[in-house]
């Protein structure tokens, strides 16, 4: 994800994987670094990119949910298959999920 | 997957010292049950590459979870760089202990792949057991389960290469009487989360759960009206569970070689067992021998070659009294001249190596539980960790149990809450007189030892069977 128009991509894309579910995503992209010094030298050196997305089924106040840190469109279709299946065997809400 | 590595070690080999390249892919399943009831079902997958590389004498670590062709270039280029501007502030060059190249397949041993095992059969366990806790003054119950199923290939500039999948199984649960103006909680079949271990569903089949849920319900309605240990000094026996936390705290933590070396001070700490006490120091009395052992079967600190290409090996820490050992990573062992015993290992792919333990075993000795017990006149047993703390050299500490028991004339008699000990490391294991036999010996799986910035959760174990202390500080927290 680069800007807003990619986030609406990945929407667009997990949308047409979950067809008749509604649904929840949360997505967020980040770069880390830091460096440790020991005895006034650095020890470690690093760096990282990651993200990380979250989708949540909601199928008849069943919630599934899953989460994964690739977007290929191989993973997020696994994945929501998974969480289509989740929604089958947790118990319902005591309360309506409203979106 | 393999190939792409290859290709960017081609790369790096002309610029390099060393470098080496790990893909990590993990899938995770994680349920949770209350009071009879599932409260979450996560499934979860993870996937990247960790790039170090060693340049101008210093390390760069550089991941990313981007596995396009592009992004991989740029993650490479990143951890050069970085290790080219750590030799700005290096102190001496990095120096790797020798290690052979290794071209190998591991994978963990399991009968049942937990994976392939129904969800609804794994929660309707939980809930059942979750259920029959539910008793008299039981308000909450609790169980989880987790499983684990990570895929890694290995690559280095050494020319090993590695691929491997390593299972892991684990979970159990809990019961909260609540009355009294008070609650207690017990445990089963250890307390934190369970029993964890690189095997398959059998694992969990093995602890049965819904056999011992009653049992540990009724002793947290026992608990909730027992009387506060007393205090004094006293014989005790540690039972398993609680002896792998006072390994994992009391020796596992200070034979890490880079604490040792000072790398860790700033954040996990130190540790009382300086270079000049490898091999000059009595840690315990001579029934005490503690190895590092990453190659028991089924122990969670088990895998076919740590995350620097080493394979996993026994090494003693303590033989018979006499601290010999440490667990090293390859950088760290150079430093002493001699050979790392793999125990570098990285959370997933965006974490660097550090110095891990393995399974760091308790050796069992030949005493029938009977026999340990039966030869105290006066004192406790103590079981299930409730809480722990210990100074930066773990060398001072105070651990807290779920449960005690009496042990007058030899038998075991009324149970106490809120039981804790005190002790000095080497004194506290000096006093060490007897410790029971391999029948009573099991691997205990720690899945949440943390160390290292940015923060690492390692899976490591513990074997123990019960063990004899004399003289020991016992009394009972507020």
């Amino acid at each position: 994800m680069k800007d807003i128009n990619s986030g609406k991509e990945l929407v667009n894309k997990i949308k047409s994987f979950i067809k008749n579910y509604d649904f929840e995503i949360i997505a967020s992209e980040g770069k880390s670094e830091l460096t440790r010094f020991a005895e006034s030298y650095i020890h470690q050196n690093v760096a990282e990119t990651n993200l990380n997305l979250t989708v949540k089924v909601i199928n008849e106040d069943r919630i599934g949910t899953v989460e994964m840190n690739s977007i290929d469109e191989h993973t997020i279709s696994k994945n929501i298959e998974k969480a289509i299946e989740v929604t089958k065997i947790t118990p319902k809400l005591d309360y309506h999920y409203q979106l | 997957m393999k190939k792409i590595l290859k290709n960017i070690l081609d790369w790096l080999e002309p610029k390099v010292n060393y470098a080496d390249l790990r893909f990590v892919q993990t899938e995770k399943e994680n349920i949770e049950a209350e009071n009879g009831i599932l409260s979450s079902y996560n499934v979860s997958t993870n996937r990247g590459v960790g790039i170090r590389v060693l340049a101008d004498g210093a390390w760069g670590f550089a991941a990313s979870n981007n596995l396009d062709k592009v992004s991989l270039q740029k993650t490479t280029a990143k951890a050069l760089d970085i290790a080219r501007a750590s030799a700005l502030a290096k102190k001496e060059d990095v120096r790797l202990a020798h290690e052979d190249k290794h071209i190998d397949t591991y994978i963990t041993p399991v009968t049942k792949d937990p994976f392939q095992i129904n969800p609804a059969e794994k929660i309707d366990l939980l809930v059942r057991a979750t259920k029959i806790m539910l008793k008299d003054k039981v308000k909450k119950s609790e169980g989880s389960f987790s499983f684990y199923k990570t895929y890694k290939i290995f690559v280095s500039t050494d020319g090993s290469e590695i691929e491997q999948t390593i299972y892991e199984s684990g979970g159990g649960i809990a019961a909260y009487a609540i009355g009294e103006g008070d609650f207690q909680k017990r445990s089963y079949p250890s307390s934190f989360g369970g029993d964890y271990a690189t095997r398959g569903y059998e694992f969990i089949e093995e602890m049965k759960l819904l056999e011992n849920a009653e049992r540990v319900a009724e002793e947290a309605n026992q608990l909730l009206i027992a009387p506060s240990a007393p205090e004094g000094v006293t014989d005790i026996v540690l039972g398993g569970s609680q002896l792998a936390l006072q390994v994992h705290e009391s020796c596992g933590h200070p034979v890490e070689l880079d604490r040792v070396l000072g790398k860790e001070i700033s954040y996990a700490g130190g540790s009382f067992l300086s270079l000049d006490k490898l091999n000059n120091f009595t840690y315990g009395s001579p029934k005490v021998t503690i190895v590092a052992d990453a190659t028991v079967p089924g122990g969670l600190g088990t895998f076919g070659y740590d995350d620097e290409g080493v394979p996993a090996s026994k090494t003693y820490l303590v033989n018979k009294g006499k601290f010999v050992g440490y667990i090293m990573s390859r950088e760290d062992a150079f430093k002493l001249g001699l050979k790392s015993n793999g125990a570098s290992r990285a959370e997933n792919w965006n974490r660097i190596p550090l110095v891990r333990m393995t399974n760091i075993n308790l050796l069992p000795g030949n005493l029938e539980l009977d026999k340990l017990i039966g030869d105290i006149k006066e004192g406790l047993y103590l079981d299930y960790n409730k809480s722990w703390s210990i100074d930066d050299k773990r060398i001072n500490f105070q651990f807290g149990t779920e449960i005690a028991r009496e042990i007058k004339n030899g038998k075991l008699g009324k149970i106490y809450k809120n039981a804790v000990y005190q002790g000095i490391t080497p004194e506290f294991w000096k006093s060490c007189d007897g410790i029971s036999s391999e029948k009573y010996w099991h691997v205990w799986g720690v899945p949440n030892c943390g160390k290292g910035q940015p923060g690492q959760v390692m899976h490591v174990a513990h074997g123990t069977s019960p063990v004899r202390f004399r003289k020991a500080k016992v009394g009972a927290s507020k």
